[in-house]
């Protein structure tokens, strides 16, 4: 039977299948977590290649635990968030180690000639804002606001109190307002669209 | 059940447009070429599973266990040693009790046989 990510197998189910050698788990695993992984790691990273090569990388380890995974132990989701999460962390502090900043190498903050909307303005100088925030403060907003995660969820991926994850949030929207606040007038946001 | 607070919009405040600008910037799909790099993991994977040797069971375990046929060996070399040693000792309490004396009055009759060898010297 073709599998795909809309399988209704719980992914327990798909990795022990994998295990056993079946490929098409594999891929249906890959269609389910890839995405969400790809987008975890861009919005840490701003790097979309950066971004394919941590997801990649997840998903090997994934393959790589398959053997011994213990069902029901640790859910995949949960799993693969974390291992991306601590990836992107590490890359991070790779290149503040390397270039002195976290910030890409290749700005990719500023939109592009052809998308002059506002809405990609915006989107733009929100990535700007994150690029500058701690890396463990940019992970909890990213899962909180790009991955739909939960406070107590967030702090289970960042091995945190649910206190601490509510902390950590507070300061970096904190940071994010207050680095955004001047580009409200020239981003034509003013306080009726707040 | 998700609940209003489980959802992040509940607190996004002042940066809700911001939010929701970059969230429509990027689609869930993915990548060209990524899946197939994925699976080509996978397989590499799956292969190197099969070619590895397979688990120790049994014996062969407790054999690993032990630090191979070296370990083994040396622990082999070691009791073996230690039956020796505890066997000599054994045997020598035994000859002890057997004996009814220790060590030190194996002595005393040679002292006694000398003084009889030194007083027939007088004698004679």
């Amino acid at each position: 039977m073709a599998l795909d990510a809309q399988s209704r197998d719980s992914d327990d189910d798909l990795l022990r299948r994998y295990a056993g050698g079946d490929a098409a788990a594999a891929r249906a695993l890959a269609l389910r977590h890839g995405p969400r992984l790809i987008v975890i790691a861009r919005r840490m990273l701003d790097d979309p290649s950066e971004a394919e090569d941590i997801a990649q990388e997840t998903l090997l380890r994934l393959w790589r635990s398959a053997g011994n995974w213990r069902p029901g132990e640790a859910g995949v989701a949960p799993w693969l968030t974390r291992v991306a999460s601590n990836l992107c962390i590490d890359r991070l502090r790779r290149r503040r180690e390397r270039t002195g900043v976290e910030t890409p190498e290749t700005a990719s903050a500023a939109p592009s000639a052809l998308d002059g909307l506002a809405r990609a303005e915006r989107a733009a100088a929100l990535r700007g804002a994150l690029a500058h925030l701690p890396p463990r403060q940019r992970l909890a907003i990213v899962l909180r606001h790009f991955d739909d995660r939960s406070n107590p969820e967030i702090a289970e991926t960042m091995d945190l109190s649910v206190e601490a994850v509510e902390s950590l949030l507070a300061r970096g929207r904190r940071a994010l307002a207050t680095r955004l606040a001047s580009r409200r007038a020239e981003l034509e946001l003013d306080n009726g669209d707040f | 059940m998700a609940t209003s607070e489980d959802d992040p919009r509940h607190d996004e405040g002042d940066l809700a447009a911001f939010f929701e600008a970059e969230r429509a910037r990027i689609a869930r799909d993915l990548p060209p070429g990524f899946l197939d790099a994925t699976l080509r993991d996978a397989a590499a994977v799956t292969a190197s599973r099969r070619s590895a040797p397979p688990p120790h069971t049994g014996w062969r375990t407790f054999l690993g266990q032990l630090g191979g046929w070296a370990g083994a060996t040396a622990l082999a070399g070691c009791l073996a040693a230690g039956f020796y040693i505890g066997t000599l000792e054994a045997g020598a309490e035994a000859a002890t009790r057997l004996l009814g004396t220790d060590g030190a009055a194996f002595d005393a009759p040679l002292a006694d046989v000398d003084a009889f060898f030194d007083l027939a010297a007088s004698e004679s």
